[in-house]
């Protein structure tokens, strides 16, 4: 792997109580690139995720262990997680726009980090519309609310939040599985659209979106990266059994 | 689990096996109906092309149906795309086995004996048939290990094939009555090193099968 690296994941491990959840996990997540985390269901690829920007620490009797730096410095120990979350974002399985305005759904992110002139606020507003490919579809209408949208356009109102505070990544849970197919397949574009600029990584159930959309995909197994290898190998030729197993359907 | 997926991969395994069956019947003939001069087994080995030509249709047809349905990945899609492949070259192998008997009927309706001697013929017919069943077990077994020692017996039909060039060529330089036979036997021993290339290319395929590695022997 020659990219340069945003994540770099070491000896992880996470426990929920008496529960083992995530097992010396060891992973370098590259810049700019689209990383999917694949697995059945408990195998630990939300947790995994949710690590990344520290959405864990509040979960009652959480025990994190290993080292997880972010552009060489440990998210655990050296970063502030306001900071964190700034340059980590999320976005859910369910879209989840605020009940407020499309215009103010994008400036609220900006607005908590201090930006109170309008005018700055509409160019980030735009921006952020613009770069979510939803800019056509809400500009006449920036002053409606967010939940009047069908599911597709909130869940790109959702990525357009996310990108307005400017954000080096982007976290994705199951982005797509509230989805039509329609809406999918724009979400998907817009994910290869967004990686120009931003890390990516994604938890996703389909396969074929794994397949389609990411470069570098992870499969986890009972809380166990079984196989982190580029997409095309994973799917074409991986190295382990149980992977193979997995996505051909052989179990699961 | 893909219970209905998988049992459709084993069925069209099945009819592969009846496609590479057809076949080495269609050479065990070719190689009987050359040596005893019988033209009515050769006339059952053009029949046959039809066996081989409809098993590859069908097998095509429910590969196409597979990917189109279920998505394959990884061994799955490798085991339909390298088939996809390998039934062309048998059907092509078919094909030459076809064209290999119609030359023997022209030549065997048009005189009461052979102008050369059919030893060198004999020789590369038995060698092609070896790597024909020899492949067909490595198919069985997935055994990529001997698919490339196999795909590299090609050498030896390319050297028959030389040797049977040069002497067709003189003897048609010397005797213009060898003519008629020797254009026939010339293109017999082409379509003989062509069975051999198509042999090749499936070993390249098993190889593909089993590792994802796309190597060319040929």
């Amino acid at each position: 792997m020659s990219d340069k690296i945003k994540f770099s994941i070491k000896n992880t491990n996470l426990h929920y109580g008496n529960f083992h959840a995530l097992k010396n996990i060891n992973m370098e997540i590259p810049e700019k690139k689209v990383t999917a985390f694949i697995g059945p269901s408990g195998c630990g690829k939300s947790t995994l995720l949710k690590t990344l920007n520290r959405m864990n620490d509040l979960v009652e009797g959480v025990k994190i262990e290993g080292e997880i730096k972010l552009d060489g410095k440990d998210i655990y120990k050296d970063t502030d997680i306001i900071d964190l979350r700034k340059r980590v974002g999320m976005v859910f399985q369910q879209p989840n726009p605020f009940p407020m305005s499309i215009y103010d759904n994008i400036a609220y992110g900006p607005r908590t980090h201090g930006i109170k002139k309008k005018s700055e606020l509409d160019d980030i507003v735009e921006k952020s519309l613009r770069d979510s490919a939803i800019w056509d579809d809400v500009k006449d209408r920036l002053k409606k609310n967010a939940l009047g949208l069908s599911g597709g356009q909130q869940q790109r109102i959702c990525i357009a939040r996310a990108l307005a505070v400017k954000p080096d990544v982007i976290l994705m849970d199951e982005p797509t599985s509230a989805l039509d197919p329609i809406s999918t397949l724009k979400i998907e574009d817009l994910v290869v659209e967004l990686k120009k600029d931003y890390t990516i990584i994604m938890v996703t159930h389909n396969m074929q979106q794994a397949s389609r959309v990411s470069d570098y995909t992870s499969f986890f197994l009972m809380g166990e990266v079984v196989e982190f290898n580029e997409t095309d190998k994973i799917f074409n030729t991986p190295q382990d059994k149980r992977t193979e197993d997995y996505i051909t359907g052989r179990f699961g | 689990m893909r219970n209905e997926f998988h049992s459709k991969l084993s069925e069209l395994h099945t009819e592969m096996m009846k496609m590479n069956t057809a076949i080495e019947k269609s050479l065990d003939m070719l190689i009987s109906g050359m040596e005893t001069r019988d033209t009515e087994i050769l006339k059952e080995i053009v029949r046959r092309d039809d066996i081989v030509d409809d098993l590859e249709r069908e097998i095509e047809r429910v590969c196409i149906n597979l990917i189109s349905k279920e998505q394959p990945v990884a061994i799955d899609l490798r085991n339909l795309a390298s088939l996809l492949k390998m039934i062309t070259d048998l059907e092509r192998i078919s094909d030459h086995c076809t064209d290999i008997a119609k030359y023997l009927i022209e030549i065997i309706e048009s005189s009461d004996r052979y102008m050369f001697d059919t030893s060198d013929f004999r020789n590369m017919s038995m060698i092609v048939k070896e790597m024909v069943s020899a492949t067909t077990d490595c198919y069985i077994k997935s055994d990529y290990k001997n698919a490339k020692v196999i795909s590299l017996s090609d050498d030896k039909i390319d050297d028959y094939f030389d040797s049977i060039v040069s002497e067709i060529q003189e003897a048609m330089e010397n005797d213009k009555n060898c003519i008629f036979q020797g254009i026939r036997f010339l293109y017999i021993a082409k379509y003989f090193e062509r069975i051999a290339d198509h042999t090749t290319n499936i070993c390249e395929w098993i190889i593909y099968r089993v590792t994802g590695e796309r190597k060319q022997y040929n």
